[in-house]
């Protein structure tokens, strides 16, 4: 019988690793934060309202280059959309844990947290105290996002543009998305988005973020049914 | 302004985190949405990142005069050998310093 506070350690040293990641993205999102016009108390609160580290970035960004307010709202939940994939697929594991757990749990889900506490609940399914694994990994995540966030805006005004910090961001993405792409499904995915850049890089209000993701996912489903890859992959 | 922007899309997040939580969503998607789903990291992601790198002030940059293309050729392969985040990060900026210096 594993106890909850050896299911929270567990989750807490299965995220570890991550941090290392987290700490430097949380730290560019604070001095990008500030840099694009936000004040400091929006940028460091926004780690806890929104706790979706991508979309906080596009957030400021957009907010930098005065975005209308619904496609603004539309690339958060666009961005933001994977994350009814993360609670479909735990939801197996956690509905019939009480409401404010799920709520809890809910807050806490973001990719990296997601990512451990899953590997964890396939390999036991039936542990009572799993639900203490993903409140470990994701307050974990929380908490150096907070400080990571913290010293961006912190430290914002010190960091020479020269640096071309801003330049982290499509480095962190594309050491994110890359190793991603095992299939012609994902080829199909980033080479219809990547045209659709180019074509629509014209457009008013960014509009081409959004055209390009939906076609990108678009095309990206479309192979996969038509080669019958559909599913989790 | 900002503040409610700032917490409608963070509603909005938490919305899509919690909505499968609740017994009024089936548990399970269709095989095409699960599909859909797992493309959209990948797909908006990506759409940054080649925005990130070729894109200046709404619209292509000039190419013979972007050094972010080839710190992004660098940080690729990078990638495709480490697989690091940190790596990619720590090796890729300084990638783009060199080119920014010797083409400037």
């Amino acid at each position: 019988m594993i106890s909850r506070w050896d299911e929270f350690r567990q989750g807490v040293r299965d995220g570890l690793p991550l941090q290392l990641g987290i700490l430097p993205f949380g730290a560019v999102f604070g001095v990008l934060g500030v840099e694009s016009g936000l004040t400091p108390a929006q940028t460091f609160f926004m780690s806890s309202l929104l706790f979706a580290g991508t979309s906080q970035i596009i957030f400021a960004q957009l907010v930098a280059i005065a975005t209308p307010i619904a496609i603004l709202l539309g690339s958060v939940a666009a961005l933001n959309a994977r994350h009814l994939l993360y609670s479909a697929s735990i939801s197996e594991y956690i509905r019939d844990k009480p409401l404010k757990w799920r709520i809890l749990l809910a807050y806490l889900l973001t990719d990296e947290a997601y990512a451990v506490s899953i590997l964890r609940y396939q390999k036991r399914p039936h542990n009572p105290m799993m639900h203490y694994h993903l409140l470990g990994s994701g307050l974990l995540l929380w908490s150096v996002w907070q400080i990571a966030t913290l010293v961006g805006v912190l430290a914002g005004n010190a960091i020479p543009e020269e640096m071309a910090l801003g330049f982290v961001i499509p480095l962190i993405f594309m050491a994110i998305t890359l190793p991603l792409i095992k299939s012609r499904v994902e080829v199909a995915t980033i080479a219809t988005s990547t045209a659709c850049v180019f074509a629509f890089a014209h457009l008013p209000y960014n509009l081409w973020l959004l055209i390009a993701a939906i076609a990108g996912i678009a095309a990206g489903t479309i192979t996969a049914v038509y080669f019958k890859q559909t599913g989790d992959a | 302004m900002i503040w409610a922007l700032i917490i409608i899309s963070g509603l909005i997040t938490f919305a899509m985190r919690f909505v499968f939580l609740t017994p009024v969503m089936p548990a399970k998607l269709s095989p095409a949405a699960t599909t859909a789903m797992r493309l959209v990291p990948i797909a908006v992601l990506w759409t940054i990142v080649v925005a990130e790198i070729f894109l200046s002030n709404g619209a292509v940059a000039d190419i013979t005069s972007n050094t972010r293309i080839l710190a992004a050729i660098g940080a690729a392969f990078i990638v495709w050998r480490t697989k690091s985040v940190i790596l990619t990060i720590g090796l890729g900026l300084p990638l783009l310093w060199a080119a920014n210096y010797l083409l400037a």
